[in-house]
């Protein structure tokens, strides 16, 4: 019998409520700042475990387009992006347009 | 408005008072009308296809096209409202084109103001795949696409200012966007 260990992270609880800009030069709780210190090594557990990382995105004042690309177009250039869309479950209640704006970022990552 | 609600009623008395008149006439051979008793097949068949279609194109037709028109008033209504929130985004975004740095409020508004807007989109878009119309619902991926452009014309940089070229480029994403919204409301309009 296998089991699928599923992982949480929730954007609002573990990172910040107001997500903020590119670079970690930019100002506090970037999408640089994100990658590194939660999405990245919490993908690569996932990926190891062949588990499931669930990103919820509800619980934030909302993202710009700099932190989204920054954060998932980031991963996306450091792993495959077909990987990253299996390992990786977003839900998004308060924004459901969020959900496909993120897989937008990470399927044109490599093309740039 | 009453006077025209009561038009039909109006209209039907005088055809049954007609109608009273002609075989009153005819009973009684004034002015040259004559009424033969015999029952015609034919024309009572006739008279009944003629019942049967004037009832079906009034409570069926009738019905449905009401029906129908309210749905559209509807989706037009949801289509008005992203259009609003759509020059409200606008606004914001062009009040900071003359800025050295876009503050941390300023960005926190214009989040908030897409965040409205990608959500007035989505109740469009659930709103389309409910009604008649959902078919139209592929062509509101359309949208979806442009609105993705047009924000990150304005939150994909932040917080630096905008340059010349980040305006042109959100100048054009809001006019696409604009357009497909545009188009997505004649097409609703004219949805059969």
């Amino acid at each position: 019998m296998t089991t699928t260990i599923v992982k949480t992270i929730s954007i609002a609880k573990d990172f910040s409520e107001t997500p903020g800009p590119r670079a970690r030069d930019e100002g506090d709780f970037s999408g640089d700042e994100f990658l590194e210190d939660l999405l990245r090594p919490a993908f690569v557990e996932a990926k190891e475990h062949g588990a499931t990382l669930t990103i919820d995105l509800d619980g934030t004042e909302g993202y710009a387009t700099s932190f989204l690309e920054s954060a998932f177009g980031g991963l996306a250039r450091e792993f495959d992006s077909a990987e990253i869309l299996k390992v990786i479950v977003f839900k998004s209640d308060d924004e459901p347009f969020l959900v496909n704006e993120i897989k937008g970022y990470i399927t044109d990552a490599r093309k740039k | 408005m009453n006077r025209f609600r009561s038009a039909p009623y109006i209209v039907g008395a005088a055809i049954a008072v007609l109608c009273c008149l002609v075989f009153w006439s005819a009973d009684t051979g004034l002015a040259g009308f004559s009424i033969n008793h015999d029952i015609d097949p034919i024309n009572l068949a006739t008279l009944g296809v003629n019942i049967f279609i004037a009832f079906f194109l009034q409570y069926y037709f009738a019905a449905r096209a009401t029906d129908d028109r309210a749905e559209k008033d509807i989706l037009i209504d949801n289509v008005r409202d992203v259009f609003n929130m759509l020059r409200s985004c606008r606004d914001e975004v062009n009040a900071c084109h003359s800025v050295g740095k876009i503050s941390r409020e300023s960005q926190k508004k214009i989040i908030k103001l897409y965040r409205n807007l990608s959500n007035g989109l989505d109740n469009l878009q659930t709103a389309i795949e409910m009604s008649e119309c959902k078919k139209l619902g592929r062509e509101s991926e359309a949208i979806g696409e442009r609105f993705y452009k047009y924000k990150a014309a304005a939150t994909g940089k932040f917080p630096h200012p905008y340059d010349p070229s980040d305006i042109g480029y959100q100048d054009q994403t809001y006019r696409a966007l604009n357009k497909e919204l545009h188009s997505l409301a004649f097409r609703i309009n004219q949805y059969r």
